[in-house]
């Protein structure tokens, strides 16, 4: 039974009385330990789907389950990390504290150690004392993956984690992940907009389409694991399935016209009394 | 202003005044030596690596606490040194400019009456009831208008308008509702406490970054608990400087009080050594306005640091 399930998910904003419908219909779902990557254009909604997947935000219909229970509001199952490490730390508490501060109300026995051992786990465990302030972005985004770590999710959620570092430490950091997720058999759901990475890191890559997003694509990554930066992306599958993706998004507009064209000569779009805008091609 | 007034808070009311002010300004002297070895010994079992290098370590904070000290000495022994000089050359006539030692003395003789540590105590009983009453009621309407929408958009526009009055205009309706007793000198000195705390505090909660509250939902944080663990720390050195306004603000509105209508307290001294032309007693009053407006706002200071210290 799969760990995260996804249905129907849809989202609209509406302001100034017009719909703006960020996701429609979205269905997948997520096996335990698997790692999937969602991948789209950029302005596509992947931020507002794991939103709504981790109950921050309520979405307009369809729901998402977490080992059969729905999600209504942050489940503790889930743990998220986020794009812009600067302001998901608290700059006012140190680097343990910051790691400590969800397992406050969390009945779990020998905190100091699990905090302990999430940073060691992220390579952080001689700075447990410095504010975050202090640490480097890619050392501020360890902090975050820590935190995310000692609450012991069943779904680790990223959204774009790791979007604000240089090169050099993404690469790092993307091998910090996959080490982790294989120490703590954790399910990750991975969003990003870089392909590489995507196939990099994924077991599956779901591609979205331009919004409203819809999956688009379902790519399983059939490359032997443990992944390495020189030889996995040397290899011939890798620049295969890269080349399947980046294809994949690139006739996403076209995709979506044609689809757009047969839903509109045969029924409405299923969703009445939504308005939508038109999507603007990117 | 009648004479009878003068007399009952004298009897009555300067051994226990004068027990609410001292506590306060032992704990002034006390904290500091508490803290840093604190501090120092909290650093040094903490680290055992390189220590962190930001809110540094003990004897560098000492240093600097030193030198403040000293360095804000300069200018008022320098403007005494002046005012000696000035008044004892009779470049100014002693009507306009008492030298200090007439000041000196002013106080001495109002001491030795017993009045001057009733002025004192009674000026600052009033503002740090008023003080109370005031910031506290503004912490709270601040906390409902800066975190819930309903409160933004039921109370905010009515707060606006009521800031909008210029203080002193209540003055009248204060004393033909409460007459001129100490309700309506509090009830005037807490509106002036009240408006900064409420501003700031409800701007500050209002802005506490959206990503970290979202970051800390993601963390199952909601409610009371997001509340104290993560908006209250991020909003509490504004929270603080609204409170010094609010300090400042009040010792404004007591002498205006006082001025108006009082028997007793630094703005009834002011007012009435002004028009008997007694400008020593004058001058004494500023002074003893400054520094006791001074000694509050450190006192304030030292809770800011302990404040920032524990929750930020």
């Amino acid at each position: 039974m799969p760990v995260l399930e996804v249905e129907g998910l849809s989202k609209t904003y509406y302001s100034d009385g017009r719909g703006t419908t960020a996701i429609r219909r979205l269905d997948f779902a997520v096996e335990e330990h698997e790692f999937v990557s969602i991948v789209g254009p950029s302005g596509c909604g992947k931020t507002t789907l794991l939103k709504c997947v981790s109950g921050l935000l309520t979405p307009s219909g369809g729901r998402t389950m977490i080992r059969g229970a729905e999600v209504t509001s942050p489940p503790p199952e889930m743990a998220v990390v986020f794009q812009d490490y600067s302001r998901s730390l608290f700059p006012w508490l140190t680097v343990r504290k910051n790691v400590a501060l969800p397992l406050r109300r969390r009945s779990i026995s020998g905190k100091d150690r699990v905090v302990r051992e999430s940073l060691e786990a992220v390579g952080l465990g001689k700075v447990p004392d410095h504010y975050p302030w202090q640490l480097s972005g890619g050392m501020q985004q360890r902090v975050a993956i820590a935190r995310a770590l000692a609450y012991q999710p069943k779904v680790l959620l990223m959204d774009e984690p790791f979007a604000s570092v240089d090169a050099q430490t993404r690469a790092e950091l993307e091998d910090l992940v996959l080490s982790v997720r294989s120490e703590f058999g954790v399910t990750i759901v991975f969003v990003t907009h870089d392909i590489d990475e995507a196939v990099y890191m994924s077991d599956r890559v779901l591609v979205l389409s331009p919004p409203p997003c819809e999956i688009q694509e379902t790519l399983v990554i059939d490359l032997p694991l443990p992944r390495d930066q020189i030889t996995t992306k040397a290899e011939p599958a890798f620049a295969s399935y890269r080349a399947r993706v980046y294809r994949a998004i690139q006739e996403g507009p076209a995709l979506q016209a044609q689809r757009r064209a047969i839903d509109g000569s045969t029924t409405g779009d299923g969703a009445p009394g939504q308005p939508e805008l038109s999507p603007t091609s990117r | 202003m009648t004479r009878h007034d003068t007399i009952d808070p004298a009897t009555v009311a300067p051994s226990d005044r004068g027990d609410v002010a001292a506590p306060a300004g032992n704990g002034r002297s006390r904290a500091p030596a508490v803290r840093l070895p604190a501090l120092r010994a909290l650093a040094a079992a903490d680290a055992p690596v390189p220590p962190p290098a930001g809110p540094g370590s003990g004897s560098r904070i000492a240093d600097q606490t030193w030198l403040r000290v000293l360095g804000g000495a300069v200018v008022p022994l320098g403007l005494l040194v002046a005012w000696q000089i000035i008044s004892t050359s009779g470049m100014v006539p002693t009507s306009r400019l008492p030298s200090p030692e007439m000041v000196w003395n002013a106080a001495v003789d109002l001491a030795g009456r017993g009045l001057l540590s009733e002025y004192v105590a009674i000026s600052t009983q009033r503002v740090l009831t008023g003080f109370a009453f005031g910031a506290g009621i503004g912490l709270a309407l601040g906390a409902i208008v800066g975190l819930s929408r309903l409160g933004d958009i039921l109370l905010a526009p009515t707060l606006g308008a009521i800031r909008a009055v210029p203080s002193l205009a209540w003055v009248p309706l204060l004393i033909l509702w409460f007459k001129i007793g100490e309700e309506s000198k509090i009830i005037l000195i807490s509106i002036g406490a009240f408006f900064p705390v409420y501003t700031v505090v409800s701007g500050a909660l209002r802005h506490v970054d959206r990503e970290l509250i979202e970051a800390s939902r993601a963390f199952g944080l909601h409610g009371m608990s997001l509340f104290t663990t993560v908006q209250l720390p991020a909003v509490i050195p504004s929270v603080i400087s609204g409170l010094r306004l609010a300090l400042a603000q009040a010792w404004l509105f007591l002498v205006a009080a006082e001025l108006i209508a009082a028997s007793a307290g630094l703005g009834f001294l002011l007012s009435d050594s002004g028009n008997n032309g007694r400008i020593d007693r004058v001058f004494l009053a500023i002074i003893l306005l400054a520094l006791l407006g001074k000694l509050t706002d450190s006192i304030l200071g030292l809770f800011e640091r302990w404040a920032i210290r524990r929750w930020a």
